[in-house]
């Protein structure tokens, strides 16, 4: 880690902070957890940073349920999230599972979750969880606030949607549904490595056990978070049995995948309808 | 390049030093202050022998910026052994035969410190999920989670 700033800045409030980002637009730069910007300071990739805007001592670390969803702040660590018991409900699961799958615990004592899904990073676990969730998540700097669906933050590879004087500030997932589950699979080579790709699910069943909504989302499969919709035209009012899964893993995936270091595209497309049969199975075993 | 004067506690002792805004506590520890128990290894958060406790939590201090670390608890496995007696998690390792040439010993010491700290009764998982981010090449890692176990059979006896 050597990387020359002018002064590494760590404001008390939210206030001070998106000041300093204005003031300073272009040479600051939000430092959380640090573990990305770790890897952009050793890739050569912070070119114009002139100043660390740390975050950590804004107040922004909780998990609240209030009347509009459950808002965990931007600076929340996983381990933070693995170790609080909302998250082993079934409408939650997926992130669970994705901040556990987070292989060093060291890693996960610091990584946060606003940090995460500010990296824009394709391969990173938690994003995608994030947006098989169906989350938002609310932006404010010194001009006012926005709340996006977690999908939208997201323009390319280490490209997110999030201006330079803009913070995340939470991340907010619906509340807690009946008939629901959510599940979060990857594959990687060894236990340690980034995901090759992964799949995020929920499902909400109805009453009668039929579907009322799914949403899936591949990992890895483009540079942003792919949502595929073919699972839900297909199975859409039908009830989940061993011909309809069959039938949606020979329509998915709906896009071609990259290729990327660890994989082909071929590979990829192959393995993926596997990953998405297994995680699907294991979401409604949950339900059940 | 402008430096910066911060104070850390490091194994209960203030410590005046100036730094790089931008410098990583392992460089600190190891270069300013002498402490070389934790290593250098990968530098990138792939090993663990960089690994210290912060606040109670084990961290990669190789990530970690010291400026982060100002007026944080900051542990290092020299701090461990106290008016001339090893601490239970060093005297298990030891005694579990966790060591070949070492190099990863300080780090995974650390990761079994904090464990202990936060969960005295962990499950085999936990112990598994704690040592997740230690490596060790020697395969002598194999019997950290015994050292561990009798890591809590020392402490025990040492309240007793
Ligand atoms: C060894 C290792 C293994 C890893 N394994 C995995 C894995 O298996 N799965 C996985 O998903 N991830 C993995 N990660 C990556 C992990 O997701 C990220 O490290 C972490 O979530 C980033 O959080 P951070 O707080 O450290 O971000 P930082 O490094 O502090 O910041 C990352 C980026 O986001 C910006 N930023 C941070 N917070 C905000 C905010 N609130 N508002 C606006 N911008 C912000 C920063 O400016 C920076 O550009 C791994 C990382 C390491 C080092
Ligand atoms: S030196 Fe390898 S994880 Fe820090």
């Amino acid at each position: 880690m050597h990387y020359e700033l002018k002064d590494y800045i760590k404001p008390k409030t939210l206030e001070e902070a998106l000041k300093l980002l204005h003031d300073y637009k272009g040479a600051a730069k939000i430092i959380a957890g640090g573990t990305v910007i770790h890897e952009l300071s050793e890739r050569n990739l912070l070119e114009g940073v002139e100043y660390f805007v740390d975050i950590e001592n804004l107040g922004l670390n909780y998990v609240r349920i209030e009347k509009d969803g459950l808002h965990i702040g931007a600076t929340t660590t996983f381990n933070q999230i693995v170790n609080n018991s909302l998250f082993t409900k079934p409408s939650y699961y997926a992130l669970y599972l994705a901040a556990k799958g987070v292989s060093s615990y060291q890693v996960r004592n610091v990584a946060t979750i606003g940090g995460s899904v500010c990296s824009s990073i394709s391969f990173l676990d938690v994003p995608n969880a994030l947006v098989a969730l169906n989350a938002k998540a609310k932006l404010v700097s010194l001009n006012g606030e926005r709340i996006e669906n977690v999908e939208n933050l997201f323009l390319g590879m280490l490209n997110p949607n999030i201006s330079e004087d803009e913070i995340l500030t939470e991340i907010i997932l619906p509340l807690e549904e009946t008939k629901t589950a959510s599940y979060y699979m990857k594959l990687t080579e060894r236990a340690f490595d980034y995901a090759i790709v992964s799949v995020g699910i929920k499902v909400k069943l109805n009453e009668n056990g039929y579907v009322e909504n799914i949403r899936t989302v591949f990992g890895n499969v483009q540079p942003t978070p792919y949502i595929e919709n073919k699972v839900y035209e297909i199975a859409k009012g039908k009830y989940i049995n061993e011909d309809l899964i069959k039938k949606i893993m020979e329509e998915i995936p709906s896009v071609e995948p990259i290729d990327s270091i660890n994989a082909s595209a071929w590979y990829k497309k192959k393995v993926l309808k596997v990953l998405f049969r297994d995680a699907l199975k294991e979401t409604l075993e949950m339900i059940s | 390049m402008s430096k910066k004067q911060i104070k850390l506690i490091v194994n209960g002792k203030e410590e005046i030093i100036e730094v790089n805004p931008y410098e990583s506590l392992l460089k600190v520890l190891r270069e300013y202050l002498g402490l070389t128990g934790a290593k250098r290894g990968c530098d990138y958060g792939g090993c663990g022998v960089c690994t210290v406790v912060v606040n109670g939590k084990a961290v990669y201090s190789c990530m970690y910026p010291a400026i982060k670390a100002e007026g944080k608890e900051i542990t290092t496995v020299e701090g461990l052994y106290k008016n001339g007696k090893l601490h239970p998690v060093q005297k298990a390792f030891i005694d579990a035969n966790t060591v070949q040439c070492g190099y990863s010993i300080p780090g995974a010491i650390m990761s079994a410190y904090a464990l202990l700290l936060n969960n005295p009764n962990p499950s085999d998982e936990d112990i598994k999920e704690a040592f997740s981010g230690n490596l060790c090449r020697c395969s002598a890692g194999y019997y950290w989670p015994e050292a561990i176990k009798l890591a809590i059979k020392y402490m025990k006896q040492r309240e007793s």
